[in-house]
């Protein structure tokens, strides 16, 4: 097995003048102490699962609203908008969003702020 | 009656006084104040009811946000409808909504529908709600 050149072995070889700077070739064991680690336990529940924003079927609102209020809060365009709006007409409910709370929270805002029925929870 | 735009207003003309009549009872019917069904659903809690400390939340800081936001919707159509005023013999047929107060009736239209639709029990002359009268599902007080 060969063993690699030393450095200033290899500097020779090229004819190049090394300096060296015994100091830190000799340097001695780092003085730093090991980095304390601490463990956080968070249930993988907390980490993982993002936020929803559910619209519920609702009788006050006609549907030309809703689809109006989906592409106003979400930016959706009008066929997603109006997909959501018949999945809260026929299902009662339509998972509109998914993502961290606190946007989550600010949809359901916007949404009551349309008096529509929205609710966060979290992902199943 | 007839409904057309004109330089960024909609304006409503020839409007029956029994319809004027109507659109001026808009702002003090989007007001839920007594009829515990219609505030609950106008402020309806975040989240199914499992977590309780969203919806404490909600309640200190998101529900008086929504208050005002309701608030500011019926007062910019109380202020659109005093065109219809008139004098005291004839009520003006011809009303002129800005168009950038078109959300604030939409708002207000709605809070009167959620009103309404919440309104299990109420006697109402001329558009006010006579006091007294409570909600089927409120027991009166035994005497």
């Amino acid at each position: 097995m060969n063993a690699e050149p030393l450095w200033e072995e290899v500097a020779m070889a090229k004819n190049v003048t090394v300096t060296t700077f015994p100091i830190w070739r000799n340097a001695g064991p780092s003085t730093v102490d090991k980095p304390t680690i601490k463990k956080e336990t968070r249930s993988k529940e907390n980490l993982d699962l993002p936020w929803q924003v559910v619209v519920h079927n609702d009788p006050v609102n006609l549907m030309t609203y809703v689809t109006m209020v989906f592409q106003r809060v979400f930016g959706y365009p009008r066929e997603k908008a109006e997909r959501h709006m018949l999945e809260v007409h026929h299902e009662g409910r339509s998972v509109l969003w998914s993502g961290m709370r606190e946007r989550a929270e600010l949809y359901v805002q916007q949404l009551h702020g349309y008096l529509l029925l929205a609710t966060l929870e979290k992902a199943s | 009656m007839e409904i057309c735009r004109r330089n960024d207003e909609i304006e409503i003309s020839e409007l029956d006084p029994f319809l004027a009549e109507l659109l001026r009872q808009i702002p003090a019917s989007a007001n839920p104040e007594g009829t515990p069904a219609a505030e609950k659903r106008l402020f309806s809690p975040p989240t199914s009811g499992t977590e309780t400390e969203i919806c404490a939340e909600w309640k200190l800081y998101v529900e008086p946000e929504l208050r005002r936001l309701f608030q500011t919707a019926t007062e910019t159509v109380a202020a659109d409808l005093e065109q219809l005023n008139g004098n005291e013999k004839k009520i003006a047929s011809t009303l002129r909504i800005p168009s950038k107060h078109a959300d604030a009736w939409l708002s207000a239209l709605n809070q009167a529908m959620v009103f309404f639709k919440n309104l299990s029990c109420a006697n109402w002359v001329v558009g006010r709600r006579v006091p007294g009268i409570r909600p089927a599902s409120v027991p009166a007080p035994l005497t």
